[in-house]
């Protein structure tokens, strides 16, 4: 069954500012599904229009094949939402925190304490549950968070940068979690920029680029759909225009330049064509070449194939 | 009903989990009545009250008593209170009233001579155009040694009805001696217990502010939009609980200043009670029209950081001043009104009572409209 979907959504803030044009996807139960785009795609108003936050003005989106325009209220209790923006009261203990929101849920009395407590426990706060959250690191801070937002069981979990700005160990923390929630049966829309978190734990992905979803489906069909192997070729000195123009030609658009000393090569499919590609470059750059390395098609280069735009540099200039 | 008691239990939970705010809105108020009180009270120079004018009209048929009653304004310890004038008639006497020459004016009525003379009581009247001030009550205690003296004479007081409505509050009044029994005697400890309290009140403006981008348009409020409770209950339970604090801290600075610093609230305390919870009202309406309107949060910032104590200073709160006109641009000037006129003049002004509670109800539904309307997301730096 599909757990959320979205048909023919389109979304302007006023006439001037189209935000998503025709958006269509699903994303079936149970699934960690990843939505990758750079700043300004149109991932948070899809989010928004999901969670409710946003009135939906055109298009349907069904979460347990209940529309959100006429069931708001069930499907309200459905999602848990943890934003990248910590919501969590500073001034209360961690157990009151839960509580609270366990409680705006509808949940009471022994429910509501056995929910807090296996809330806590799940983000590994129970001995910290009458500390206030001034008193924590970032990284618990985070979990707090996620315990705040899947307090009252829902079905459907959207995090929002779950890990920006947490330490390592918490970081890895909260990506096993998101394995457990998976494990109990949950669906998890999962945000970040991120390549690397996103391919360890989703197995779906959607990647959204001006207001456009390029694509949403399994995450290694996106692989294979963008080659097999990559080729990555270091030099030793940067090359001269003209003989990134000799590189260009060989190989046209299946390489690309990662710096004047590195270029990324996707092999093609066919071995006798690797192989011709390999001696070629031998050839015109022999003692040129630093290193060559083969590694499989990662997200990112994946993403770069589709969108033209790399995540990495989006996340560096606008920090 | 639930989700409203959850959000009033946690805001009340947040509240005194924050020890700063009880000091900063309970103590400091009650430490500046003290220092305040006692360090400006010789500042306030108190004026005795006497040579209080007042009209004398002798209708016709009073010829016989008049000399009696003249002889009783010449003497010596009456004519220090009060300097009697004769008015040829009640019209004249009466816009002479209006028009301030006179406190109050006598009128003699025309069969005084024949009931006299039938030993028959006689009713004089007193015709006053202002109620309840100390020259009133001087001159009532005055002519009291009248009817003492003659039991067949008594005296009835009416306020002579006026054009204009309401009250106007004369900062001057408040300071000037009264030894008068019963009556209040104004200090510095009183007008700072008045004030203070206010000021209080004022503050829960910032709560209000507080609560709508924290709690609606902040992260916070995020959770609870997407929440099953309905955004109207969320408003409301935030102003509910910023009036309840409010009105708290302010009964609490109340009751300390009647039992420990004397300060003097009038006859009766509910009527006091009444007034806090009007004002707690009016200013977290004011706080919640600001929360929904302005987004940029320095701005606010420098409206309750700057704005609020410049508003008490137009008031008077710090420093008995009368700004006139002036000090009605500062909403703190309404509430500081009905406070003093109700403890010195034992009067609620209705007008200001009819007026505040309107705003209070625009200003509740308008916010209700805004911000049950309100979509997307505030960042927590914004503009």
């Amino acid at each position: 069954m599909d757990m959320l979907n979205i048909k023919n959504v389109q979304f302007a803030y006023d006439k001037s500012r189209q935000v998503l044009n025709n958006i269509n996807f699903s994303i079936k139960e149970n699934n960690v599904a990843g939505f990758l785009g750079l700043n300004g795609a149109g991932k948070s108003t899809l989010i928004q229009l999901i969670i409710g936050l946003l009135k939906l003005s055109e298009g349907t989106i069904e979460i347990a094949s209940l529309n959100t325009k006429s069931h708001h209220k069930e499907i309200k209790k459905m999602i848990g939402y943890v934003p990248q923006d910590l919501a969590i009261i500073e001034n209360l203990t961690a157990y009151q925190n839960v509580k609270f929101f366990g409680s705006i849920y509808g949940l009471k009395g022994k429910e509501l304490r056995e929910h807090v407590d296996r809330a806590l426990e799940f983000v590994q706060l129970s001995d910290r549950a009458k500390d206030k959250p001034s008193k924590f690191s970032g990284g618990l801070k985070r979990r707090l968070n996620i315990a705040c937002g899947i307090v009252h069981n829902p079905k459907l979990i959207i995090m929002d940068e779950p890990t920006v700005g947490v330490d390592p160990q918490s970081r890895n923390y909260i990506l096993e979690s998101i394995q457990e929630l998976k494990q109990q049966g949950k669906t998890v829309i999962y945000v970040s920029h991120y390549m690397e978190e996103i391919e360890a734990i989703c197995n779906q992905v959607v990647i959204i680029n001006n207001g456009e979803v390029l694509y949403s489906g399994d995450m290694e069909e996106l692989k294979r759909q963008n080659g097999n192997e990559l080729l990555n070729v270091i030099f030793h000195e940067p090359l001269e225009d003209e003989e990134k123009r000799q590189l260009l030609s060989e190989f046209k658009e299946r390489a690309i330049f990662r710096s004047d000393t590195e270029v990324e090569i996707k092999v093609p499919t066919e071995a006798e064509d690797s192989f011709n590609q390999l001696i070629s470059l031998k050839t015109n750059f022999n003692h040129r070449i630093k290193r060559i390395q083969l590694s499989d098609v990662t997200l990112e280069s994946a993403f770069l194939e589709l969108t033209g735009n790399n995540l990495a540099s989006d996340i560096v200039q606008t920090g | 009903m639930r989700s409203f008691g959850i959000l009033i239990a946690n805001f009340f939970q947040k509240m005194f989990m924050e020890k700063v705010v009880l000091v900063n809105l309970i103590v400091l108020p009650i430490l500046l009545i003290g220092i305040l009180g006692t360090s400006l009270s010789s500042i306030y120079n108190p004026k005795p009250v006497k040579h209080v004018p007042i009209g004398v009209v002798y209708e016709s048929g009073s010829q016989q008593y008049k000399p009696s009653l003249e002889g009783f304004f010449a003497d010596d310890e009456v004519k220090e209170l009060l300097i009697a004038t004769e008015i040829a008639s009640v019209s004249e006497a009466r816009h002479k009233l209006g028009e301030g020459a006179y406190k109050a004016v006598l009128i003699v009525p025309e069969d005084t001579d024949l009931l006299m003379s039938n030993g028959e009581d006689v009713e004089l009247t007193v015709l006053y155009k202002e109620k309840d001030t100390i020259e009133q009550s001087i001159i009532a205690v005055t002519l009291s040694t009248l009817t003492d003296a003659t039991n067949s004479l008594r005296i009835a007081y009416e306020i002579m009805p006026q054009k204009e409505n309401g009250h106007q509050f004369v900062f001057e009044q408040l300071i000037t001696d009264s030894d008068i029994s019963g009556q209040p005697k104004t200090t510095a400890m009183n007008y700072y217990g008045v004030t203070m309290t206010v000021l209080v009140l004022f503050y829960g403006l910032s709560f209000s502010i507080n609560n709508i981008h924290q709690d609606f348009k902040g992260n916070l409020g995020v959770k609870l939009r997407i929440s099953p409770i309905p955004p109207i209950i969320t408003i409301i339970s935030l102003f509910t609980a910023g009036v309840l604090v409010s009105f708290a801290q302010a009964s609490i600075v109340i009751l300390f200043s009647k039992f420990v610093f004397n300060v003097y609230f009038g006859e009766h305390m509910y009527i006091i009670f009444l007034i806090t919870l009007l004002g707690s009202m009016f200013f977290n309406v004011l706080g919640l029209l600001l929360g929904v309107y302005i987004n940029n949060r320095k701005l606010l910032n420098l409206i309750t950081n700057i704005g609020i104590p410049v508003m008490i200073f137009i008031a008077g709160g710090y420093y008995r001043i009368d700004l006139g006109l002036f000090s009605f641009i500062s909403p703190v000037t309404y509430i500081q009104t009905l406070y003093f006129t109700y403890i010195y003049q034992n009067e609620l002004l209705l007008p200001y009572t009819f007026t505040i509670l309107l705003v209070i109800t625009a200003g509740i539904l308008v916010s209700l409209t805004m911000l049950s309307k309100y979509k997307g997301v505030q960042v927590n730096e914004d503009i």
